[in-house]
């Protein structure tokens, strides 16, 4: 059914009944017709007393089928309207070429006069039936048939269709052709296409909306998703400064009493070794120092972000992937990277080496192939090697008949016949250059 | 192209992967060379240009790879945040990295086309020389 779906199918003749109609459409879609639902009690009660006392009233409303644009399994729904007297015009006088398998009408499509051979061959054609009898005894049951069921088909399909949810327009499956006695094939056919164009558009723009809106929506979702992390890591952010301020506070009251109790001497000291030797090498050291501690309050920063953005603080805004970071994990996904790296590095680079000789080799092969077909034998010189043989021979052999007439007419065919099969030749070959 | 497309593609494997180490998470924008140009070969994009010697296809999957670059690296606040440290010096040195061996596939792929191109072109040079030939010879045998 898949297969079937992807690719589309055509039912002809079918469905030929309101009942088949309905099985279809519930087979598919699952419609229901009001009217065939099953009613209350009361309702039926009601509906059997009403048709005693008012047969209007009772046909009125269990008639009543309200169908707004549903929903078909069907995209286009395509009655073909021709009287009957024109069908059977059209079934009859049909014949076919066994050969070809080509049918010719009489009327609408004679075969051409001019090939014999073709009109010899033709035979009758009655389709699937066995005589011509057979055929409109058949054909005209179908229509008895048809007439029974047309008015209900018609009504039940007309109700279906696909409807443009945004502008709240439909357009009905239903399409009904001409191919009356004064129209030809190909205007219906014409008429034909046109509806499917215009069902098969009204169908595009469908799906070009909807799919439209689903990229929207996981566009959304994305924004959405990227804004809650934000949130998230800006809380988390916060906390961490927060918490590091008030580090920094405590280390703060901790230096204060230190120095309190140091004397003012280590002090200078200090300062003046610093200015005397090791002044830049103490500076760099602190700032060393400085930017260690704040590669390390960043990194656990960023630890907390990334397990923030991760989902720790989201609360599960993000479930597709929850990764922690660690030094083992950072290990097993550097080292899957390089092994692919090298693996497929490797292979796609002899792909390209590998590809680069077939290339020339394909064009070595072209060259050599097409030396061949040059070189291929050619017969015309045997052909006016073997003329100009026998033209000798019969000139050595009877030199008096030369100049005689009939000779000469001889010679003038022979020549002629001889062009003829030359310029044959030439054709085949060209045909075959050109192939 | 094809092949250098993948080679492409493991160039970025390699990008993502450092990425990840130092970011922790996965670059925002999606880096794809592979589908990108096989769908640009499936429209009918040509893959070489001869007369400018230039590949329209590479270089549509380039711009598109150093545009999704740029905004994993500068629309990407986590790593605006490290940008300044050692980490997003890691990082900018990747991305030369990786915009350096882009650069160079782009190079060496010019170089295998045009010069699959020139032979291509000699050999149809020489067989169109042929059938002069050819059609030369088959004159003067009917003459």
């Amino acid at each position: 059914m898949l297969s079937i779906e992807k690719s589309g199918w055509i039912l002809m003749d079918f469905p030929r009944n309101l009942n088949q109609a309905k099985l279809l459409e519930h087979a598919f879609t699952g419609f229901q017709s009001i009217t065939d639902l099953p009613k209350s009690s009361s309702q039926q009660n009601y509906e059997a007393w009403s048709k005693f006392t008012d047969s209007d009233i009772a046909t009125q409303d269990s008639s009543a089928c309200e169908i707004d644009a549903q929903p078909s399994v069907f995209d286009g729904i395509f009655i073909i309207d021709s009287s009957r007297e024109e069908c059977l015009r059209r079934a009859v006088g049909r014949k076919i070429d066994p050969q070809s398998g080509t049918v010719y009408h009489q009327e609408d499509s004679p075969a051409p006069e001019a090939d014999a051979k073709l009109l010899e061959r033709l035979q009758d054609y009655w389709g699937d039936y066995a005589s011509q009898e057979d055929m409109a005894q058949k054909l005209e049951l179908s229509h008895v048939h048809y007439q029974d069921n047309e008015a209900s088909l018609t009504s039940f399909t007309a109700g279906f269709g696909q409807l443009d949810k945004i502008t709240g327009k439909g357009l009905a499956a239903q399409v009904l052709i001409n191919a009356g006695a004064k129209r030809t094939a190909d205007e219906a056919a014409d008429q034909a296409q046109k509806a499917l164009e215009k069902i098969i558009s009204f169908k595009q723009i469908n799906q070009d909306r909807d799919y439209a809106e689903l990229k929207e929506k996981v566009k959304r979702e994305e924004a959405e998703r990227i804004a809650a992390e934000e949130a998230a890591a800006n809380a988390a952010a916060a906390e961490q400064q927060n918490a590091a301020a008030e580090k920094e506070k405590a280390s703060d009251k901790g230096e204060s009493v230190q120095e309190g109790r140091k004397s003012e001497a280590p002090r200078e000291q200090s300062q003046i070794g610093a200015d005397k030797s090791g002044g830049p090498s103490l500076q760099r050291n602190e700032e060393n120092r400085a930017s260690k501690s704040s590669l390390h309050s960043r990194t656990s920063q960023h630890l907390s972000l990334s397990k923030a953005s991760m989902g720790a603080g989201v609360g599960g805004s993000r479930k597709n992937k929850r990764v922690t970071y660690t030094k083992e994990y950072k290990i097993k996904i550097w080292e899957e990277m390089e092994t692919s790296y090298i693996r497929e590095g490797i292979l796609a680079l002899s792909d390209i080496k590998r590809q680069r000789e077939s290339v020339t080799d394909g064009l070595n092969s072209c060259q050599r192939q097409f030396i061949q077909f040059l070189e291929r034998p050619c017969s015309k010189q045997d052909k006016v090697n073997e003329f100009v043989q026998s033209f000798n021979k019969f000139s050595l052999e009877f030199p008096d008949l030369r100049k005689d007439d009939q000779t000469k007419d001889e010679l003038m065919n022979r020549t002629e016949r001889l062009s003829n099969e030359l310029w044959a030749i030439v054709d085949e070959r060209k045909t075959e250059s050109l192939q | 192209m094809r092949n250098m497309a993948s080679l492409i593609e493991i160039e970025i494997k390699k990008f993502s992967t450092v990425y990840q180490i130092l970011v922790h998470q996965e670059p925002p924008s999606e880096l794809d060379a592979e589908i990108l140009a096989k769908k640009l070969l499936d429209r009918g994009v040509s893959p070489f240009d001869g007369s400018q010697c230039t590949s329209p296809v590479l270089e549509q999957v380039l711009s598109k790879l150093l545009t999704n670059l740029n905004e994993s690296i500068n629309g990407n606040p986590q790593v605006q945040l490290i940008i300044q440290d050692f980490e997003g010096q890691i990082l900018k040195n990747e991305r030369d990295i990786f915009i350096y061996k882009l650069a160079l596939i782009n190079a060496w792929a010019l170089a295998i086309l045009q010069e699959i191109h020139i032979h291509s072109r000699q050999v149809y040079d020489q067989l169109d020389d042929w059938i002069v030939e050819a059609v030369a010879q088959e004159n003067a045998i009917c003459q």
